[in-house]
């Protein structure tokens, strides 16, 4: 059954003891191009957003059904894509009033993250 | 914005420069991947399955027991279908093997109390569990009591199926016993209430198995509402499908039914009209699940404020609040929007364990109805946060003057969501 575990660190503690100054020192010796904190992030944006897809197009993009696969897709021609779908140029079944919800950043993060796959 | 992940890292830096740094980028990634605490979910619907599984791909150290009641889920999504005979009941049940093996911890057991100050939950088998975090996703419970007779009629003369499994069935095994030439009667409750285009869907799909098995019978609606989900989605494809076999009857014009008599099969409405019903199928009333309503988590109409970026409870802190029991602004109460808000709480509650902030948030909802197996509508949003609450930026519902064509794909991509939603929630 269930194993009793001491507490964890509430979060409160946890906040204080890794404040983003102390995360970034790290990253300053070691990492100069890094993108201030992004490359560290528990959970990034690009990562939530491609979640989103994930409800329709399967986990981690890989496609089922009639629902294509968006994994290891190129990110340039998902964004072309996407912007079709969004103005209308090119037809689509509910892609369309999706894709109008999001900004150009966006689409481009989630196309990056599922090239990326 | 554009996010480095490790791979472009490395390519932007080269083979060499990569090396050189490898060795501070492995002293940082395991402290994220040991990112670590107890999360518990209770509820292993399409909310609460969908975060257990999120918090384990978010934070793999992350501890996450999930508790639920039943061995077995059975999805509201496409129960329509199992009334009206196009599917069994096996295809909307599952399991949570998947999620063990994602390394959830599972436990067949129900919450009896909540305690957000000691952070712990005691369950009937006599456990009590400690949290750092709690994740509720309890779903509905009926609100028995507002139309008279409703308890008693619901148990068997009047099947609600509106939690799916038994009930769902109940209902399959009425509408295939009764005559040709009988009349179904669907009676949806007034607004809010789980899956708003279900009982309209479920008219649609009980008419398609009258038209082809029981031809001279009919479908009746007697609705508290005025209006409802998708309406002129729906009664365009009614026309179209079933002319003559549906009728809507709306709360102002004796849709409002105040008392059932199960003996009779009759309703009455509150003006005075009386329905007889050869299968009804009574919707009641609706409010949270039970857990949230007994720990005083829900506000006074019986459904749970939280803060809409994160789905944190306005009551008790580092308890979030998922699905239907929430007040969740424009987004409807769906098995999509349920599972949409579980990733974002999922990456709220790893990004503070790992003393982070959390990305902003990012909402969707895409919910199909079926008219028929081949011929499926829909409404598709996204949903930001925005002044304190959720707004919808952009979305709507399926154009009117469509082509068969358009709506037999929209059917076929229900069916695709069906099995992808179900994989990322249970598999």
């Amino acid at each position: 059954m269930f194993r009793t575990i001491p507490t964890a660190k509430p979060e409160s503690t946890l906040r204080l003891a890794l404040p983003l100054a102390g995360a970034l020192s790290l990253f300053t010796l070691t990492a100069p191009l890094l993108n201030s904190a992004q490359a560290a992030e528990a959970v990034s944006r690009a990562a939530l957003l491609a979640s989103t897809c994930a409800s329709c197009h399967g986990p981690d993009g890989q496609g089922i059904g009639d629902n294509p696969a968006l994994a290891g897709k190129p990110a340039a021609e998902m964004v072309k894509t996407l912007q079709a779908f969004a103005d209308g140029s090119l037809e689509s079944v509910v892609m369309g009033r999706l894709a109008a919800g999001y900004s150009e950043a966006e689409l481009q993060a989630v196309a990056e993250y599922f090239a990326g796959l | 914005m554009v996010t480095i992940n490790r791979r472009t890292f490395m390519t932007l830096l080269g083979a060499g420069g990569a090396s050189a740094l490898l060795g501070g980028l492995a002293s940082l990634e395991p402290a994220l991947a040991q990112t670590s605490g107890r999360v518990l979910v209770i509820g292993g619907g399409y909310g609460g399955a969908t975060c257990a599984s999120y918090l384990r791909r978010f934070g793999p150290a992350v501890e996450v027991t999930l508790i639920e009641s039943n061995p077995t889920y059975y999805s509201c999504p496409f129960s329509n279908a199992v009334i009206a005979g196009n599917l069994n009941l096996e295809t909307i049940s599952f399991g949570y093997e998947g999620l063990r093996a994602r390394g959830v911890k599972v436990v067949h057991d129900t919450a009896t109390g909540i305690d957000p100050v000691g952070k712990h939950v005691d369950l009937a088998g006599g456990t009590r569990l400690d949290y750092d975090y709690l994740v509720i996703s309890p779903g509905i419970s009926f609100k028995w009591g507002e139309i008279e007779n409703d308890q008693d009629a619901a148990r068997q003369a009047m099947p609600h199926a509106y939690q799916a499994g038994p009930q769902t069935d109940l209902l399959r095994r009425q509408l295939q016993a009764m005559d040709d030439g009988g009349t179904v009667l669907i009676v949806p409750p007034p607004q809010p209430f789980r899956c708003p285009p279900g009982p309209y869907e479920r008219a649609s799909l009980i008419a398609n198995y009258l038209k082809h098995n029981k031809p001279k019978s009919k479908v009746l609606i007697v609705d508290a509402n005025e209006t409802y989900s998708k309406k002129e989605a729906f009664h365009e494809g009614w026309q179209r499908l079933y002319p003559g076999m549906i009728e809507w009857i709306k709360g102002s014009e004796g849709g409002n039914v105040i008392s059932v008599s199960p003996a009779e099969m009759t309703i009455e409405g509150e003006f005075g009209e009386r329905y007889q019903g050869d299968v009804i199928n009574l919707i009641p009333y609706q409010q949270a699940g039970r857990i949230v309503l007994d720990s005083g988590l829900a506000n006074s109409s019986g459904w749970c404020d939280v803060q809409q970026d994160t789905f944190e409870s306005k009551v008790a802190a580092d308890v979030f609040i998922l699905g239907d029991a929430c007040v969740a602004g424009a987004m409807p109460r769906s098995g999509h929007a349920a599972a949409s808000q579980a990733k974002n709480c999922a990456a709220v509650i790893v990004s503070r364990l790992a003393g982070q902030t959390p990305p902003a948030p990012t909402y969707a909802n895409t919910c199909y109805s079926l008219l028929a197996p081949d011929y499926g509508i829909s409404v598709a949003a996204v949903y930001n946060f925005r002044d304190g609450e959720i707004q919808q930026v952009a979305g709507g519902v399926t154009e009117l003057e469509k082509s068969a064509e358009h709506h037999a794909k929209e059917a076929k991509f229900a069916t695709s969501w069906f099995q992808s939603i179900t994989a990322d929630a249970f598999a």
